[in-house]
């Protein structure tokens, strides 16, 4: 079944925030109700994106994530997002991604890449 | 022992038949999992034994024309007061997280321009607690339990339910917010400036966009009061400090209200009153220039790309920082001290593997809300923060 | 959802026969989540096939006793991050413990019903609990106090 979340981005607002596993793991908390509405599954992949950064988190639901949007643990993935003025709590788009979850490394290669 | 993970600092922290009792999950894997990705002492990615490493790192700072000393909120006061002496004597910058972490909120009461209070005295005393822009359960797991909502406490011994009233201001309902039932309020906020306005009015008697009365209604039942700010708090306010703390001090007019900052890092209000007592400032201080700036905070260094070398101690800026800030490290010498294996360790000129803090070294931390413990480690290493930061002193 | 005395009657034979030592199957019914009777002292389940699809059912519905204490409280370790507040709030701790789990701290007596261990909560001392025994309340401050909803019991 084609599923029509892979053609859509929906807009959300991303809160960066201590949580128990913010070490290395690529996640986003999504809110339970925003999911169902974007025909989003936990364990889904997808990507975020801002401008022309993007990482692919994996999807696991949390009531306690903003209504229209989700929770990234404190990580390089949610500083990667962010940007000065706004890394608290920001707009960005999330779809079904392609490939898998983005590792530390590639996140990481980007950052040293850009002297 | 005394648990390091976060500006809790829990002193009730027992080993029992190899478990490890009281700690939260949270602290839990921070004291057990100690001996886990240890960083490496290294020079260019080679790995070199303690002393060439510490050579290297002096070198790198002597050569430098521009040099800052950062992080420093993991560590303990004795090695705090080294780093700044590194920073002095090189005439560097040196700041810490609080500069975009509560910074501003600590001097605000170091300074005594708003009323604070210690958790103990929150925990025995305190009637209305307001949380705002914070969520204790994931950041200061223990917060609620330990010492302020949950606690009987000498003039609050009826418990939470008769004795407390709680307020949870925030953009979500976190997990926190769902604690708040009986006597209590969830505030759901989208705008902290026009909230901390409708306060403001609601002193006055007059309504606005929020519904504050009844919070103002029951702070002056009680002649203790207090405001947890956390970072929702300092982002929300968008730089309108001055506002937020105006309403503290009209509202000490009518009834006590304290305010306590409630930062992530276990010693980040060590540092910030170490510095103070040295240099009168918190944080983002240069010693070449004997003064404080928005311009001397790291971040802001370096993406005006002022600094050529970075000390970097128990902080992880490469994973913290925002991007359009932390893409600039690569044009910095680094050197990170670190009992981790960090990834800013691991792309940095020169990593020293230091000791954990509480964990396998002793020393004084500071809570959040400035009272000094005592680190009881529970390991003796001779190769700690001190003796590292003292010898790179030594050799510059 | 907890289970209720209702769900489980639902499935009894519903004859009254008073073979289990219960005047009714509703009180059976009680008995059997409260733990104080077993589901094979309802003989006429076990021993007339009519009822084979129901006791399948019972069994089914009956799994999370095994996992409950015997109070009937279970807890999710998963979701739970050893906060504490369930320990402070319990006013058996309040009561035994008052300078100690009553103010915040770890408990400091021998038998508290609640520990915090490697980060978990754990149960040391159900029998404290006052869900437990003959004169048993329905408490629930523990449960309403985890933000997590990692504590749930069986019954309401
Ligand atoms: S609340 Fe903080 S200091 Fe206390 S045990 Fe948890 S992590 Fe450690
Ligand atoms: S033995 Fe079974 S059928 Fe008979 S009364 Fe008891 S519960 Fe009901
Ligand atoms: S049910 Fe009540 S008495 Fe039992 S552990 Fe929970 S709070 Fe304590
Ligand atoms: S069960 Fe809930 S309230 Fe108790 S320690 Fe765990 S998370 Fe906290």
């Amino acid at each position: 079944m084609l599923r029509i979340a892979r053609l859509l981005k929906f807009e959300a607002l991303i809160i960066v925030a201590r949580h128990s596993a913010e070490q290395k793991e690529a996640v986003i908390y999504l809110n339970p109700e925003f999911a169902k509405r974007s025909g989003i599954k936990e364990g889904d992949i997808v990507s975020v994106v801002k401008g022309d950064r993007r990482v692919n988190l994996k999807v696991k639901l949390l009531d306690t994530a903003p209504e229209d949007g989700g929770i990234i643990p404190n990580s390089i993935f949610a500083s990667y997002l962010s940007d000065f003025q706004n890394f608290k709590s920001f707009r960005a788009y999330i779809e079904i991604a392609e490939g898998g979850e983005s590792k530390v490394e590639d996140i990481l290669k980007i950052v040293m890449d850009k002297k | 022992m005394i648990c390091t993970a976060c500006s809790c600092l829990c002193d009730d922290i027992e080993l029992e038949d190899g478990k490890i009792l009281n700690a939260c999950e949270r602290g839990y894997k921070h004291i057990s999992e100690y001996r886990q990705n240890r960083a490496k002492n290294s020079v260019n990615g080679k790995e070199v034994d303690l002393d060439k490493a510490i050579e290297a790192a002096a070198e790198i700072l002597k050569s430098a024309s521009s040099p800052v000393i950062y992080g420093m909120d993991t560590i303990t006061v004795e090695a705090q007061k080294l780093a700044i002496k590194i920073a002095e004597k090189l005439g560097g910058y040196i700041d810490d997280n609080s500069s975009f972490c509560l910074g501003e909120f600590v001097e605000a009461i170091l300074k005594k321009e708003v009323p604070s209070a210690t958790l103990d005295q929150v925990r025995d005393y305190a009637y209305v607690i307001i949380y705002w822009g914070t969520n204790v359960y994931r950041s200061l797991p223990r917060h609620m339990s330990k010492y302020t909502y949950y606690p009987r406490g000498a003039k609050r011994n009826r418990g939470y339910d008769e004795d407390r009233f709680l307020v949870v201001i925030d953009i979500r309902k976190s997990e926190i917010a769902k604690l708040a039932k009986k006597n209590a309020k969830f505030i759901k906020v989208e705008n902290d400036v026009e909230l901390v306005e409708s306060f403001l009015k609601a002193v006055e008697g007059k309504a606005s966009k929020y519904d504050v009365g009844g919070v103002i209604r029951e702070m002056k039942r009680a002649d203790f009061n207090v405001v947890f700010g956390g970072l929702g708090l300092k982002y929300g306010l968008k730089g309108n400090y001055g506002l937020f703390f105006e309403f503290i001090r009209k509202m000490n007019e009518i009834t006590p209200l304290y305010f306590l900052p409630s930062g992530f890092h276990s010693n980040m209000r060590g540092f910030n009153e170490t510095l103070f007592e040295i240099v009168g400032a918190v944080n983002k201080f240069s010693f070449s220039e004997k003064k404080s700036d928005k311009a001397f905070e790291f971040s802001e260094l370096l993406r005006r790309n002022a600094i050529d070398a970075a000390l970097i101690i128990g902080t992880d800026p490469v994973s913290s920082l925002p991007y359009d800030v932390s893409r600039n490290l690569m044009a910095v010498k680094k050197i990170t001290i670190d009992p981790k294996n960090t990834l800013t360790a691991s792309i940095s000129e020169v990593s020293i593997r230091s000791a954990l803090s509480g964990i396998e070294s002793g020393g004084e931390m500071v809570r959040s809300d400035g009272v000094r413990q005592k680190l009881r480690p529970i390991e003796k290493t001779e190769y700690d923060d001190v003796y590292i930061l003292k010898k790179i002193l030594e050799g510059l | 959802m907890p289970l209720t005395p209702m769900d489980i009657y639902k499935l009894l034979p519903k004859t009254n026969c008073k073979k289990c030592g219960e005047q009714t199957c509703m009180s059976f019914a009680f008995k059997l989540l409260n733990r104080e009777k077993k589901l094979e002292d309802c003989r006429p389940l076990f021993e007339e096939k009519k009822y084979e699809v129901q006791l399948k059912k019972l069994k089914e519905i009956l799994k999370p006793l095994e996992k409950a204490t015997e109070t009937g409280l279970i807890v999710n370790s998963d979701k739970c991050n050893g906060c504490g507040n369930c320990i402070v709030v319990c006013p058996v701790h309040v009561e035994k413990d008052p300078q100690g789990a009553g103010s915040g701290r770890g408990p400091t007596i021998s038998d508290p019903i609640y520990r915090i261990e490697n980060g978990k909560l754990v149960i040391k001392n159900m029998h404290a609990c006052r869900r437990y025994g003959k004169s048993r309340i329905l408490c629930v401050v523990c449960r309403e106090n985890c933000p997590t909803d990692a504590i749930s019991f069986l019954e309401g």
